[in-house]
């Protein structure tokens, strides 16, 4: 029982300090390719203190966590879990790296797989949902590498850059993440 | 065309929350635990009529701060009696969608109710709010409800597996989507 659930090869998850990271915040803030990645929502620029105060209203009773390299200690990103349904054992995940140098290195999928695992065999969830856009294969293939199974699209239903795009749902079941565990 | 009604049709209309006499009614809808989750997080249990108008009170505050959902009642014509419940949020206004729920209580004609409010609440997010496409989400056995959605051309678009669970069991959520181009032809021929 002494394994670090939080500690993989490449990364680690650790609970994040807003008021300390705030070079961490600036990086993310200016990248506008990076939020139309991570978000439905109109792209738009936070200062570091208004990003601060949106931490200090939604952290408490949320599980969001930083993503720190091991190698250098640096903060990368952020991935959050939140529970949706006691009663079913669903949660909604999230993910985002801010730094373009740090995608497509594997940060992302092994963060990933350190909170399904928290998830799975700590908060005793039966099922962890995501959304993501059609436009985003990276992530689609590192959630599909981790066992999530696509469960259907929204159609046209992202409107950017003058055109439409699906919203795709994927889902993994604790019996799937044990599956998945076995194989590797 | 601003002839054609927005908040009536042939058996019910639209109307703004009383909340002097609708949390007593509505609560007392939530016996019905598939009614009782559309108001409070998982688990869902029985509301009081105190509890119905905290919880209408807020959410109205909210709507008319955010400009980001619109709250109807359904009335019954004949009796001037509370049928159900319409809510349209418009948060991703960027991406031109509505998420839509009605709930219907527990009356004979619950399900034609349903099929009208719908009608209205679609000719409203259509051809009002100007939107390009309508949300819904429906647990796996609201067999009724599918119904109508259905008939109206909605498609299922999602299945969410195991993600709610009621009466002893795993039941997908199914997200139903309509576009505004599979709508308006539906128009033309009624």
């Amino acid at each position: 029982m002494s394994v670090d659930l939080f500690r993989g090869q490449k990364v680690r998850v650790t609970a994040f300090e807003a008021d300390k990271e705030t070079e961490f915040l600036t990086v993310g803030s200016r990248d506008s390719e990076f939020m139309r990645l991570q978000g439905g929502e109109p792209a738009a620029i936070w200062s570091v203190r208004q990003q601060q105060g949106f931490f200090e209203r939604h952290q408490p009773g949320s599980w969001l966590f930083l993503i720190r390299t091991l190698a250098d200690d640096r903060p990368i990103g952020m991935i959050d879990l939140e529970p949706v349904d006691w009663a079913a054992g669903n949660a909604w995940i999230g993910i985002g790296i801010h730094d373009r140098k740090d995608w497509g290195q594997g940060y992302g999928t092994e963060a990933m797989g350190l909170v399904l695992r928290y998830a799975f065999s700590e908060m005793n969830l039966h099922r962890v949902s995501l959304d993501v856009f059609e436009y985003n294969p990276r992530a689609i293939k590192s959630y599909q590498k981790l066992g999530f199974k696509e469960e259907g699209r929204r159609r046209k239903w992202l409107n950017r850059g003058g055109q439409r795009w699906d919203l795709i749902y994927m889902g993994i079941l604790r019996s799937e993440w044990e599956a998945y565990q076995q194989s590797t | 065309m601003i002839e054609t009604p927005l908040f009536e049709a042939q058996t019910i209309y639209l109307s703004a929350v009383d909340l002097d006499t609708d949390p007593g009614v509505i609560a007392g809808w939530t016996y019905d635990l598939e009614i009782a989750r559309r108001f409070l997080d998982h688990p869902a249990k029985p509301m009081s009529g105190q509890e119905m108008k905290k919880y209408l009170e807020n959410r109205i505050k909210q709507a008319d701060e955010s400009h980001k959902e619109l709250i109807f009642t359904i009335k019954l014509k004949d009796e001037d009696e509370l049928a159900g419940l319409v809510t349209i949020g418009t948060e991703m206004w960027s991406h031109g969608v509505a998420k839509l729920d009605i709930l219907v209580g527990p009356s004979e004609n619950r399900w034609e109710a349903l099929r009208e409010a719908l009608q209205l609440a679609l000719r409203y997010i259509f051809e009002e709010l100007n939107l390009f496409r309508v949300d819904v989400i429906l647990p796996e056995y609201s067999y009724e409800a599918a119904e109508v959605y259905e008939q109206a051309g909605f498609n299922l678009e999602v299945r969410q597996r195991e993600a709610i669970f009621r009466a002893d069991h795993y039941w997908d959520l199914f997200f139903y989507g309509l576009l505004c181009s599979e709508w308006r032809p539906q128009q033309g021929e009624e």
